[in-house]
């Protein structure tokens, strides 16, 4: 079937790379600032690039958190009242080192969160998820809504644009200052969500007569099998994290 | 024995004033090749959903009488068991897309996922289904970036590859060309070759009249007349039902009005016009 990602991660079967996921998570929770800037940032961009999806991986892990990042260092920054080593000074601005690394404690595990997520749907598809899933026995039906829900997000965005053009077909003004966009955006909200109720219930009728709830027990067309290397890599990552989260436990006791 | 048998159905929707079909009685052999009839919005797709078993359960409203399937009354069975039996292709297809497939292959195998297919079957009869409905070249697009011809032959072929016994096909040259119009004809009767039984509405009388063993046609509420394709279309009265006939039958007629023929059996195809045509010119040569 047609291969729409390619290189050697998305090859991966994809509760592997969803293992690795979790793992990098909870570590990132459970160690400090380090782990998450020193080794996860670094490891999920040589990924990307292994993977050969750096630039867009770059592009949206910038775009995803490049604002917040800046809203919570300078808030952190700014608030900063310790008597620790000052780094910056100019006029009213002091920018301590405890302030910075209060930033880097409380950015740590969104950052984390936010770049294996984005590295994982970059090199996995959301099918190949949802089959992964259901061969783990969990219901088609869930499968199908998270499915369709993540694919209807950019249908939907199609959809408004569309409505909007016939807004402007009809003299509507959609372009302009804020006050005009908005005032445009908000009467097509109500044709973008009752075409969307409806085409619901049409995406119902469909999956039925597609024999959707046929009691059958289900195949794929899509060949994913997990192999080998995805059970040593999964077994690798959960005991690499036990023995991490043990050690740390450890110098926190003694 | 019928395999679909339709016992005095009745149905109204649930905010509608006033019935859409009343005490409807027919019914369908295997084999069968039906097409339904009528002007728009006299209930012919409500009563291919009725058939299918969507109303009342997605359409909801006050339904009464029986639908039988094989002798069995289709409300006893789950909707879902209901596709291996019972194919619904639907008037408009941009509806008849999954919305979780990425190509027309993909896209059109879904049926076979559900009904548990092996992958090597899917494949075999997805490849099949798209040379039979020259669609092969379209294969990798996605479903949703497809015009209104091409939706519509992709919709065809995603319900055709389950192959059920029983196939409704809702107008489905609705957005075709005269080209692909004849394709998905030719396909119908390949169809019927295969002893499928077949319920189609289509507003193009000369195809159906070409194809159809049995015609029914429905007018206010009621089926106004049942029978073979050439009875139906060599009757004048159609017309009063806001229904068109043939083109061949037409012409026979006009003639036949303006007493320049005394032209007895009405021709409603192409074939038995020109059967006709060549016997008179043939008579009056010798």
């Amino acid at each position: 079937m047609l291969e729409r990602r390619k290189g050697p991660l998305s090859k991966l079967y994809p509760l592997t790379k969803l293992v690795f996921l979790f793992c990098a998570v909870i570590l990132a929770i459970v160690f400090d600032w380090r782990f998450g800037y020193l080794v996860m940032v670094p490891l999920t961009l040589f990924l990307a690039a292994f993977s050969g999806n750096f630039f867009s991986f770059l592009k949206k892990f910038i775009g995803a958190l490049l604002l917040f990042v800046i809203f919570v260092f300078l808030f952190k920054i700014m608030l900063d009242k310790s008597d620790s080593q000052i780094l910056f000074q100019w006029q009213f601005i002091v920018i301590r080192i405890q302030g910075l690394i209060d930033g880097l404690n409380q950015t740590s595990v969104l950052v984390v969160m936010a770049a294996v997520v984005l590295l994982f749907f970059e090199t996995t598809e959301v099918e190949d998820l949802m089959i992964s899933l259901q061969q783990k026995k969990v219901s088609h039906v869930v499968s199908y809504i998270v499915l369709s829900t993540l694919q209807m997000i950019p249908d939907m965005v199609k959809r408004s644009k569309v409505i909007m053009q016939a807004q402007q077909a009809r003299g509507i003004e959609t372009e302009g200052n804020i006050y005009l966009r908005m005032r445009a955006f908000f009467p097509s909200l109500g044709p973008l969500i009752i075409s969307s109720i409806s085409e619901l219930e049409e995406r119902a009728i469909t999956l039925e007569v597609r024999g959707f709830s046929a009691s059958v027990e289900k195949t794929f067309l899509k060949d994913i099998q997990s192999r080998s290397i995805d059970r040593i890599l999964s077994l690798g990552f959960i005991f690499l994290s036990m023995a991490l989260i043990g050690w740390r436990i450890y110098v926190w006791l003694f | 024995m019928a395999v679909l048998e339709l016992k005095d159905v009745t149905f109204k929707y649930q905010l509608a004033k006033e019935t859409i079909l009343e005490n409807i009685s027919l019914s369908i052999e295997k084999g069968e090749f039906v097409a339904l009839v009528g002007r728009n919005g006299v209930g012919k797709t409500t009563l291919c959903s009725i058939m299918r078993g969507l109303i009342p359960t997605f359409h909801t409203g006050t339904m009464s009488g029986q639908v039988l399937l094989n002798g069995i009354d289709i409300s006893d069975m789950s909707i879902g068991d209901l596709a291996l039996h019972i194919g619904f292709v639907f008037q408009n297809p941009f509806v008849q897309v999954s919305g979780v497939k990425q190509t027309v292959f993909e896209e059109i195998a879904y049926g076979l996922e559900n009904l548990g297919v092996e992958r090597s079957e899917i494949i075999r009869r997805v490849d099949e289904m798209l040379v039979q409905l020259n669609i092969g070249h379209l294969k990798l697009k996605h479903p949703m970036q497809l015009s209104g011809g091409q939706s519509q032959r992709v919709a065809l072929a995603s319900v055709l590859v389950m192959d059920p016994g029983i196939l409704i096909i809702d107008e489905p040259t609705s957005q075709l060309d005269p080209q692909g119009t004849e394709e998905v004809f030719e396909t119908i009767r390949l169809l019927k070759e295969r002893k499928k039984t077949i319920i189609l509405v289509e507003h193009k009388v000369d195809w159906v009249a070409e194809y159809a063993d049995r015609v029914i046609v429905i007018n206010d509420k009621h089926i106004v007349k049942d029978a073979s394709a050439s009875e139906v279309f060599s009757d004048p009265m159609l017309l009063e039902t806001g229904n068109n006939l043939p083109q061949v039958a037409l012409l026979a007629l006009r003639l036949k009005e303006s007493g320049k023929t005394d032209i007895e059996n009405i021709p409603t195809t192409l074939d038995e016009a020109y059967q006709q045509l060549k016997g008179r010119i043939d008579h009056g040569s010798h």
